[in-house]
């Protein structure tokens, strides 16, 4: 067990050397001197003076060839040192750690209510085929997949914050400003894993290992429950846990719709005004997640799934 | 069955869940605000906008609602003889926020650490700063610079007391205005509270909170579900839906921004004056506002809009006269001899490329309206709208004919700023964001006139000279100014925009 997490972690070493590359490049061949465009956040113009732009030049090396620039860049960020923001001059460091937070909060929010609805959902679809429980996950399958989260966000509002006074319209000052955004953001998650959820336990329940509990004279409840649901929980797993890693750098439109000062916002801002220490940072944290529950997922099914450890042991 | 009393608990769990409070304000009066910028920093020195505009910092110099500086923290400056030596007398009884009183000594101290941390004074060429008794201070140049009181009215010079620059990165600043700092969240909010012993007007309401909100909608929505009481800068479409509604109150305020067509003027048709001339009659301003801003932006005149100190009010707006204008090109020597629709000159087509950036919505849109309008008396204009790096590149090479984009005319509150950027041939010729290329004598030698003289009204005279040969030589065609619009709820009382963003004037702003 330990040998394979330890050779898995070590396997996401090259990944990450290879991602630092690939956002290097992007950002060393991207339009635009960064010298300009720091500027012009910092002096609040479109049109930095001359004077200025030179000496911001020199102060963010870009008068050295990439591969210095790279160079010292990476052996920073080895030593935990990821820069600072040419946008505000706080660290990229202090400013992941403000933003991280909130967006892990929004996302395993949205993520719990995409479980609460789907996984239960999808259970039953999948146990009483053509059942009108069935025909009913399906439409609303169907509909959470259509509309764009955005627009349920919108709806949301109008709906709970205008009409209704329930909740607050957007912002993050607590709990009940995340609700809105994770619900809008789980309505689309649960759409696709509800129907998984469905397949996947229609396809477990043909089986023959489960004709075999029903004859050994289990309770339908019990074949599901301890047989069928742990397998067909695997490429649910897999794929909300993919998702899960999405919500920390997509969900950038709901973070933006509800001002939500998470990761996602963050990363684009910092893309649009090309901060790029900053996006660096939210490149490489979000990277990270990725990679965490990536590993994550392999434990869970190394655990979960017999059939798997072959392979490794 | 089990599976369907799982399935009620589930709804139980969403339907508590969807139960969620909202936070009751106490008996303080509280003003919220939803805007789209973020202030980036608490420390007003490295960016000290949105701190200027909340009320929470004051500068020596203020600007009045017609963008001419006026007694801030000092109540008059003066330039001495060599215009290398600016003294400031600073007002009397006047305190920081924490308690400490407002001398020279402090603004000196307060002034170093603008000079250090931000990169808005780079080009400003200040030698020393000395502080000879508690109430003058005076800034000694290396070289006359005579807008150096407008650059004193930048957020980053803003007072601030010893305490806070000894912070190093301030995360409390202390200054003077009518608002006191509280609290500081980046992209998401910015928090002011009254400050009872200001030296001016003392405000009504007892906090602010600033919200940064990026979307427009979600600002609109704010104000509908009563989480704020004023959403800035909202899109005409938004506003739109406002104009029915007697519990908001629309605000509108043009900006000094114009929008501009800037001419190559060195080669290719409009380095000849009067081809750009004809350009002025060919465009039509009025039909660019209405059917591109929905009627929310105003078609201009002179380069600053007539509202503020420095416009030209007597500049007439030049009329829509198609056949004007193929008369003048006519005259300049631009006739269809082939009958292709496309004038000609030499064998020559005109055929010319318009250059523009999609970072401002608006300006490709205008863009195409231009090319019809061009088209119809037979130009030939091809649309390039690009990034805005990637369209100051081509302008920077040359490599365009036309280039529509958006300019800030008083990022440095005083006009010889942006003039001698844009318009002195040493702008033109070096990248600046005017014409390219172009050069006027007299021109050139009002500029350098107007340098020397430090009286509003006299130098107000040159500048109007100056914007008329501006109007006259048609280097650029002025499209329209920039206008914002910010509603208000009917509950908020005093509420009025000022012409550079230079401040919310919270101050005058109270809640019923």
């Amino acid at each position: 067990m330990w040998s394979f997490i330890v050779m898995r972690i070590l396997q996401t070493i090259p990944v990450l050397i290879g991602i630092s590359f690939v956002v290097f490049a992007l950002l060393l061949f991207s339009p635009g001197d960064p010298a300009v465009i720091n500027l012009r956040a910092i002096l609040n113009s479109e049109h930095p003076p001359q004077e200025a732009i030179a000496a911001m030049r020199i102060e963010m090396n870009l008068d050295k060839p990439w591969y210095i620039q790279y160079g010292s860049w990476l052996c920073r960020v080895l030593s935990g040192d990821l820069g600072y923001s040419y946008q505000s001059r706080r660290s990229t460091v202090e400013e992941i750690g403000r933003a991280f937070p909130v967006t892990l909060i929004l996302s395993t929010l949205a993520m719990g209510i995409s479980c609460i609805f789907a996984i239960p959902l999808g259970i039953l679809a999948g146990v009483r085929q053509n059942s009108l429980i069935d025909h009913l996950t399906r439409v609303l399958s169907i509909i959470g997949l259509s509309i764009p989260d955005f627009f349920i966000g919108i709806l949301g509002i109008m709906c709970f914050s205008i009409y209704l006074n329930w909740l607050p319209v957007a912002g993050y000052e607590g709990f009940e400003y995340l609700i809105l955004p994770a619900f809008a953001l789980a309505v689309g998650m649960s759409a696709i894993s509800m129907r998984l959820m469905r397949t996947s336990m229609a396809e477990v329940l043909e089986e023959e290992y489960i004709r075999t509990a029903i004859a050994k004279g289990l309770s339908r409840y019990q074949v599901i429950t301890r047989h069928a649901l742990k397998n067909a929980m695997i490429p649910v797993i897999t794929y909300m846990g993919t998702q899960y890693g999405w919500l920390f750098g997509g969900a950038m439109i709901i973070e933006s719709l509800f001002a939500i000062p998470g990761l996602g916002r963050l990363m684009v801002e910092s893309a649009s005004t090309r901060d790029i220490m900053v996006l660096q940072g939210c490149v490489l944290v979000f990277a990270l997640v990725f990679v965490f529950i990536n590993l994550g997922i392999d434990i869970v099914q190394y655990a979960w799934d017999p059939r798997g450890r072959v392979d490794n042991e | 069955m089990k599976c369907t009393r799982l399935f009620i608990l589930y709804v139980c769990i969403l339907l508590f869940f969807s139960s969620g409070a909202v936070i009751a304000d106490g008996g303080n009066q509280v003003l919220h605000i939803a805007a789209p910028w973020d202030a980036k920093t608490s420390d007003p020195h490295v960016n000290g906008a949105i701190a200027q505009r909340m009320g929470t910092i004051e500068t020596l110099v203020d600007i009045n609602d017609q963008a001419l500086l006026s007694p801030g923290l000092a109540t008059s400056w003066e330039v001495s003889g060599d215009q290398k030596t600016w003294t400031f007398h600073l007002r009397e009884g006047v305190k920081f926020h924490d308690g400490t009183a407002f001398t020279a000594k402090a603004m000196k101290k307060s002034l170093e650490d603008s000079l250090k941390k931000s990169k808005t004074f780079a080009s400003v060429p200040i030698q020393e700063i000395r502080a000879p008794d508690d109430k003058t201070l005076e800034i000694v140049l290396t070289q006359p610079f005579p807008s150096l009181p407008a650059y004193m009215a930048k957020g980053e010079s803003a007072a601030l007391s010893e305490a806070s620059i000894d912070q190093g990165d301030i995360t409390t600043p202390y200054s003077t205005g009518p608002f006191i700092f509280s609290s500081y969240s980046p992209n998401d909010k910015f928090v002011a509270v009254k400050n009872p012993d200001y030296w001016g007007k003392v405000p009504s309401v007892d906090e602010v909170v600033y919200h940064v909100v990026p979307e427009a909608a979600t600002r609109s929505m704010m104000l509908k579900g009563g989480d704020v009481q004023i959403a800035q800068i909202l899109s005409p479409d938004i506003t739109e839906e406002y104009k029915s509604d007697s519990s908001y109150t629309i605000n509108t305020k043009p900006i000094s921004r114009v929008r501009l067509i800037s001419y190559n003027c060195e080669s290719g048709p409009f380095s000849d004056t009067k081809v750009r001339q004809a350009m002025n009659y060919a465009i039509n301003r009025q039909d660019l506002v209405d059917y591109v801003l929905q009627g929310v932006g105003e078609p201009a005149t002179s380069l600053f809009p007539p509202s503020i100190y420095w416009g030209n009010k007597n500049i007439q707006p030049y009329p829509y006269d198609p056949e004007k204008a193929k008369s003048m090109l006519a005259e300049a020597g631009w006739t269809d001899s082939n009958n292709d629709g496309i004038l000609d000159k030499n064998g020559e087509k005109f055929s010319v490329s318009l250059v523009t950036y999609t970072e401002r919505a608006e300006l490709p849109q205008m863009a195409e309206i231009i090319q019809d309008e061009l088209k119809k008396i037979g130009i030939d204009v091809e649309v390039k709208a690009v990034d805005i790096d990637t369209s100051e590149n081509l302008k920077n090479s040359g490599d365009f004919d036309m280039y529509l984009g958006g300019r800030s005319l008083l990022n440095a509150p005083d006009p010889d700023w942006v003039l001698m950027a844009d318009y002195h041939s040493s702008g033109t010729f070096n990248n600046g964001y005017g014409p390219y290329h172009w050069k006027n004598e007299e021109l050139d030698s009002l500029l350098e006139q107007a340098r020397a003289i430090t009286d509003s009204a006299a130098r107000k005279e040159i500048y109007d000279k100056v914007q008329q040969i501006i109007n006259d030589e048609a280097p650029v065609s002025i499209l329209s100014y920039y206008v914002n619009q910010d509603i208000t709820s009917n509950k908020v009382k005093g509420y009025h925009m000022h012409p550079t963003e230079f401040a919310f004037h919270l101050e005058d702003v109270s809640l019923s």
